[in-house]
């Protein structure tokens, strides 16, 4: 398939360029970025933290013998919080959480520690305890773990993995365009059709806010607040929580 | 991810609508969401899932933001007035950007998508019919669907404009 000219280049007017170009002056802050660094990587953190309390507890073979309690400055902490998800995801696989969300390029776990510098404004909270096991001199291991999650998945997986979140994402659409038009009915048979046809979808979140918007669109006010009150309790830290509070204190 | 993927995912949500005092937020909640799930998501596939996320993550934002207008709008204006320095240039950058924003409005969102990814984004239609998971036909129609209206828009426009330029 060849592209056609984009109307920049080629058959638009010079008013129609200027629309266009209006749009160069879109660019994100750096400010915008680091924050985005910031709770992706504690979230990052956290996940590390939870990982080695299991790996602590299943008594495996990663689990920090001889471990030591960083306590240095925010940055030093972050450091050690990426080195640990790298070690610990040896077992438990986080390191690709590390390596594929904060990496420069979605790649090899041997550049974690190299995160370092471009997250450094990230503020780990101060009374994190962070274990670094003592005997983690290279990153082998992560690196053989995830080549294997990359041979595992074919083109095949990608393109059925696609559409699975493509049609996810149309029936979400089409549940959104049925509440916008104000049948709010329809939209609920719809958000109940996906979650019974992708239990554990990757939008199952923004399916039960849209629930809770369309049972407070039906006037269904204690449905809604059950539903809502069932989403906090169960992903307190989404990042739809605030959203959620905010439409069931909405009037 | 965050890297490569944050100015297209910021610029993507901004073009689906989302106004310029929350896409901060926005693109925030996209990569939230990519962390939660980074287990389901195939090595190769990240911004196909960050895009088809955001596109979620726009229409509740534009929900939330026809609810409360004003406070959007008004930080949208503070955000664009220390861009540049000539003030004519900020006006008519304004303007325009605005006029772009009008004509995009009025797009239905899913040829809003194509068009943004396209024309402002410079993606090549085979990625962008990976990326939404359409059939390059699909994408070529929604493209020339998309460009029908522009042009049409942009006659309405400069009509009401006074027919300068």
């Amino acid at each position: 398939m060849s592209d056609p000219q984009r109307l920049m280049g080629d058959g638009a007017s010079d008013f129609e360029k200027e629309l266009l170009r209006s749009w160069e002056a879109e660019q994100p802050s750096d400010a915008a970025r680091a924050g985005v660094l910031a709770a992706v990587g504690i979230g990052v953190g956290a996940a590390a933290a939870t990982a080695a309390k299991v790996g602590a507890a299943a008594g495996g073979s990663i689990a920090p013998k001889a471990a030591a309690t960083v306590s240095a400055i925010a940055i030093a902490k972050w450091a050690a919080v990426v080195v640990g998800v790298a070690a610990v995801g040896a077992t438990f696989g986080y390191v690709r959480h590390a390596s594929r969300l904060v990496a420069p390029h979605a790649a090899a776990p041997a550049t974690a520690p190299e995160i370092v510098a471009t997250a450094a404004p990230v503020a780990v909270p101060a009374d994190v305890p962070v274990e670094v096991p003592a005997d983690v001199p290279s990153s082998d291991a992560p690196r053989a773990r995830s080549n294997d999650a990359r041979t595992r998945s074919s083109p095949r997986a990608h393109s059925s993995a696609l559409g699975a979140l493509g049609e996810q994402v149309s029936a979400l659409d089409s549940a959104r365009r049925a509440l916008a038009a104000g049948d709010a009915a329809s939209a609920v048979r719809q958000l109940d059709d996906y979650e019974a046809r992708f239990p554990g979808g990757a939008l199952v979140e923004e399916a039960e806010v849209l629930r809770v918007e369309a049972l407070l669109a039906e006037g269904d006010r204690a449905s809604a607040a059950r539903v809502g009150d069932r989403f906090l309790s169960a992903h307190p830290n989404s990042p739809h929580a605030a959203r959620v509070r905010a439409l069931l204190a909405s009037p | 991810m965050v890297d490569t993927e944050f100015a297209v995912v910021w610029r993507f949500l901004r073009g689906l609508g989302v106004a310029a005092g929350g896409v901060d937020d926005a693109a925030q909640q996209v990569f939230l969401i990519a962390a939660k799930r980074i287990d389901g998501i195939v090595v190769g596939s990240e911004r196909a899932f960050l895009l088809a996320t955001a596109r979620g993550v726009a229409a509740n934002s534009r929900r939330a933001q026809a609810r409360s207008r004003e406070v959007f709008d008004e930080s949208a204006l503070a955000h664009q007035r220390d861009e540049r320095d000539d003030p004519e240039q900020v006006a008519a950058s304004k303007q325009a950007r605005a006029l772009l924003d009008s004509f995009l409005e009025g797009l239905p969102e899913d040829v809003r998508a194509v068009f943004v990814l396209f024309e402002l984004e410079g993606m090549t239609m085979v990625a962008i019919a990976e990326t939404l998971d359409l059939p390059p036909g699909t994408v070529a129609s929604r493209l020339r669907r998309a460009r029908e209206e522009f042009h049409a828009a942009a006659r309405r426009l400069q009509a009401q404009r006074g027919g300068g330029r």
